[in-house]
């Protein structure tokens, strides 16, 4: 027995070790946010579109220990008459995010990254909820164990219309990646997060699920193909989405000196 | 026996006064034998007193040196330039949204624009003043309005036109160990908006202190004031002004502070809380037309380059309500500039 205990715990260590070689970057799985930050001067970039035709897209600036995204969603649903309207509208929110971290290994050997972010509204538009907003305070920690990378955390969320808020409320996320040996450019991915879902006179949370894959296309370069499940829309209003995600980081990209030399 | 006094007199006055006329050699004496620089002008070595052999000077020229003319113009000594090159990074006058107890130093430009999510756009642009104080003039988005206490609708007042001076000691100069310190006061022009009012003013005290190489600490005491004037009471027509000294003092003194940690050689992580005022046109009682708000603000600090940093964060304005939707994601880019301090050295 001690010895079967002694084989799980070297062979996780073997995992986690391999595992904390580089942290990846993307810093969404498809909803729920990672704990990965974009290099140092890096920038990630993200664009999506789903079967209905609602629109994202984000960029993200890493600024060494933190990083700052800006862009828009339509993650935030809102209906006026929500019994007969189960999917409701698409809320074009201006987002912006700020993100500060820690990668794998920082303090001590098999920490997991952790980020501490906020993001929130600057513009909404094209919906009846005006002056829409939402805001969350995460916090959340990743690890990379052998071909998994696992994702927990919890959220503030707070969110709301004019007079009308949610109040801050605490709900946990979680996500994964699973990268196959035999396929090393192929990863299935899956998380779920709650959301706020603005009403007439109210506002509720709900959640979101997703799952789907990401094909790394080329070395800067990755796709997905994913299907986004809500909760009270039922199996026939689940969207399927595509998004496309670039990395750029500048010290992979910058010529070396024994090139120019030559 | 007078009249031999006279002359003697005379004669002595005479000498006096074409020896004076005659400008002093100062060209050094060639140097002899071993005595080396001892007769340099420096007189480092010729002390009066010494009983060096070595330091000895010869007082008259020896009969074989060359004759000096000590009539001749003499060629332009040339003075070593002074350094006038000062540059790289700064301490900087602010954590995120308090002061700090360090100044820039003479001579030199600040400026820093910021924008953030809430659609607040300011510039802060300062001079240091002789390294001991500097001025600024500076456009906030910090003040903030409601029109009573049920509206959950907090707006700012922006721009809000600021002018600052603040004076103080670096850190070190007076003793070791000794803090930064600073006496600041910024005031704000009268500013009009949807009929009301307002002025604001801040009187600061900030102590900072660097805790090793990689983090710092500030902390400072704030006495604020404020007025309001307009249509303040509800269903009444009468404009009448109000002031934040009109209540009680304990509700214009805070403290504020912040602290820098740079775990990368080019981030800082920044964490500060300071105060701002609010003004709340109708509610009910006076008391609650002007209050101070705490703001927690963190971020980083990326040294873009030296005399360039990017910083971007979170602010809460009302971290007291916990209320999440007010906060705000800002960045902001700061530019510091010797150029002038280099000029004013050039003159020198």
């Amino acid at each position: 027995m001690n010895r079967l205990v002694i084989m799980l715990v070297a062979a996780l260590g073997t995992l986690v070790s391999r595992g904390a070689a580089a942290d990846p970057t993307l810093p969404r799985v498809l909803t729920e946010p990672t704990a990965w930050l974009p290099a140092q001067g890096g920038v990630v970039a993200t664009a999506g579109i789903d079967r209905r035709g609602d629109t994202s897209a984000t960029v993200a600036l890493g600024l060494g220990i933190a990083s700052i995204e800006l862009g828009t969603d339509t993650d935030v649903r809102g209906c006026v008459t929500c019994t007969d309207d189960l999917k409701g509208d698409a809320l074009y929110l201006g987002r912006a995010a700020f993100r500060l971290g820690a990668p794998q290994d920082a303090w001590f050997p098999g920490m997991p990254a952790v980020v501490l972010g906020l993001r929130n509204t600057f513009a909404a538009r094209g919906h009846t909820f005006g002056a829409a907003r939402v805001t969350d305070a995460y916090l959340v920690a990743s690890r990379v164990i052998g071909p998994v990378r696992l994702h927990l955390g919890g959220a503030i969320t707070d969110g709301g219309y004019q007079q009308v808020s949610l109040g801050p409320t605490l709900r946990p996320f979680a996500g994964f990646e699973w990268t196959p040996g035999p396929y090393p450019k192929t990863s299935v991915i899956g998380d779920v997060m709650w959301l706020p879902k603005l009403e007439a006179d109210k506002v509720e949370l709900e959640w979101l699920a997703g799952w789907g894959v990401r094909y790394q296309a080329v070395k800067w370069g990755s796709i997905e193909l994913a299907v986004r499940h809500r909760q009270n829309e039922g199996l026939q209003e689940s969207t399927v989405l595509v998004r496309v995600n670039g990395v750029w980081n500048p010290r992979e990209s910058a010529p070396k000196k024994s090139a120019l030399a030559r | 026996m007078k009249r031999i006094n006279v002359l003697v007199l005379t004669t002595v006055l005479v000498t006096a006064a074409i020896a004076r006329a005659q400008p002093p050699p100062v060209q050094d004496p060639p140097p002899v034998g071993g005595a080396g620089s001892g007769g340099s002008g420096s007189g480092s070595a010729a002390q009066i007193g010494s009983d060096s052999a070595s330091t000895d000077v010869p007082l008259t020229m020896p009969p074989d040196a060359p004759p000096v003319d000590p009539y001749a113009n003499q060629p332009g000594v040339e003075r070593p330039k002074s350094k006038v090159t000062p540059h790289g990074p700064i301490n900087m006058p602010e954590v995120l949204t308090t002061p700090t107890g360090w100044l820039l130093p003479a001579a030199v430009i600040y400026s820093r624009t910021s924008i953030d999510t809430g659609g607040g756009v300011t510039s802060d642009n300062r001079v240091g003043l002789g390294d001991v104080a500097e001025f600024g003039l500076a456009t906030t988005d910090a003040v903030r309005e409601r029109d009573d206490s049920a509206d959950k609708s907090v707006e700012r007042i922006q721009p809000y036109v600021t002018a600052s001076f603040r004076l103080g000691v670096g850190e070190d100069r007076l003793f070791e160990g000794q803090p930064g310190m600073t006496l600041g006061f910024r005031k704000s022009f009268e500013r009009n908006h949807n009929d009301f009012k307002t002025r604001i003013a801040e009187l600061t005290f900030v102590m900072s202190k660097h805790l090793g190489s990689k983090a710092a600490i500030h902390v400072g005491g704030a006495f604020w004031d404020a007025s309001l004037e307009g249509q303040l009471d509800a269903g009444s027509d009468m404009r009448r002004e109000l002031t934040f000294h009109d209540g009680q003092t304990r509700n214009q003194v805070r403290a504020f502070g912040g602290i820098e940690v740079r775990p990368l050689p080019r981030s800082q992580i920044l964490v500060d809380l300071g105060w701002s005022p609010e003004f709340c046109y109708h509610c009910t009682d006076d008391a609650d037309k002007i209050k101070l708000r705490p703001t927690l603000s963190w971020g980083v600090r990326y040294a873009v380059a030296d005399f360039m940093n990017l910083e971007s964060g979170v602010r809460v304005p009302d971290i007291g309500s916990a209320n999440l939707l007010d906060a705000q994601i800002f960045g902001q880019v700061t530019f510091t500039s010797w150029a002038l301090r280099r000029a004013v050295d050039s003159l020198k």
